[in-house]
């Protein structure tokens, strides 16, 4: 029965399907009821969250001076008149 | 579904214009932002990372020699890796190498939180809060993020080049699928496998 109550484990196993939205609609139901009576859930999903945003907005590890200085080089010798090919 | 490909910064067809202009700052803000997650993505692809490290080379040269007649029907992002998902694919056949991702294998491994159940689906082991509830607090735990990307680097191919497309660039999961070769409910897959994963690096990490 796509309705019937989810377990806790069942909500961290449908966790990424329910942030994606891809999710039948009563099933969303079931979930988001869950999740307001769950506060454990509810720190797992934001716990969820917290991780991916983050990873969004960690400042990326530059590439070594070596690598930098060789794509530099291309840059300047790259001529962006000439017609591909 | 929208995804800023800006990253909320100079609008792409300024930094493409002061890139055509030869601006090297433009270019090197461009290739400190992107130059390790394409390494990332190439060597899932690759796994051989001087393979993956050439692979990056020319993606950067194509990039630019692609350029003048990029119509940025794209984000700058979504066109790089384009660039380099290609070619790391026509390297990886040629190599004699695993062609495509969804052959790979490796990462049909059980769920982290296997043993936190109890028979009627119920937390026996809950999460607990980790003192760091918002992006800006984890973020500001530098610990707690190497952690993190260590664990990013560690994942299986698929699921590490899926995270760095979708969380780490915040792709769609179309162009995801499109890039990867994968299909959406697969992707998916990879994608909760290894959210699940690295959400429990960090509380293993807060619980000391």
């Amino acid at each position: 029965m796509a309705d019937a109550p989810l377990s806790c484990r069942e909500i961290t196993e449908l966790a990424t399907a329910y942030l994606e939205r891809k999710m039948p609609r009563d099933q969303q139901l079931a979930f988001v009821r869950h999740m307001r009576a769950c506060p454990i859930c509810f720190t797992y999903l934001r716990q969820l969250r917290v991780a991916s945003r983050a990873l969004a907005r960690a400042p990326a590890p530059k590439p070594a001076p070596a690598t930098r200085d060789a794509l530099l080089a291309h840059f300047r010798n790259w001529d962006p008149q000439r017609k591909k090919g | 579904m929208t995804v800023d490909g800006t990253s909320g910064r100079v609008p792409e067809t300024e930094l493409v214009a002061r890139l055509l202009a030869k601006d090297e700052s433009a270019f090197l803000e461009l290739v400190n932002r992107h130059h390790s997650g394409l390494l990332r993505v190439a060597s899932s692809i690759l796994r051989s990372s001087a393979s993956a490290e050439e692979i990056v080379q020319e993606t950067w040269q194509a990039f630019l020699e692609g350029l003048p007649s990029f119509e940025q029907r794209s984000s700058i992002k979504t066109f790089l890796y384009r660039i380099l998902t290609n070619r790391a694919r026509t390297r990886a056949f040629r190599d004699q190498r695993t062609s495509t991702m969804s052959e790979l294998e490796s990462d049909d491994d059980e769920s982290p939180l296997v043993d936190r159940f109890g028979t009627a689906g119920n937390w026996l082991a809950p999460p607990t809060a980790w003192g760091a509830e918002t992006a800006d607090g984890l973020l500001a735990r530098r610990q707690a993020m190497d952690a993190l990307q260590s664990a990013l680097e560690k994942l299986p191919e698929r699921q590490r080049a899926v995270v760095q497309l979708r969380d780490v660039e915040g792709l769609s999961s179309e162009e995801v699928c499109e890039l990867l070769e994968l299909t959406e409910v697969h992707q998916r897959v990879l994608l909760h496998r290894a959210r699940t994963k690295l959400r429990v690096v960090l509380e293993e990490y807060f619980r000391g």
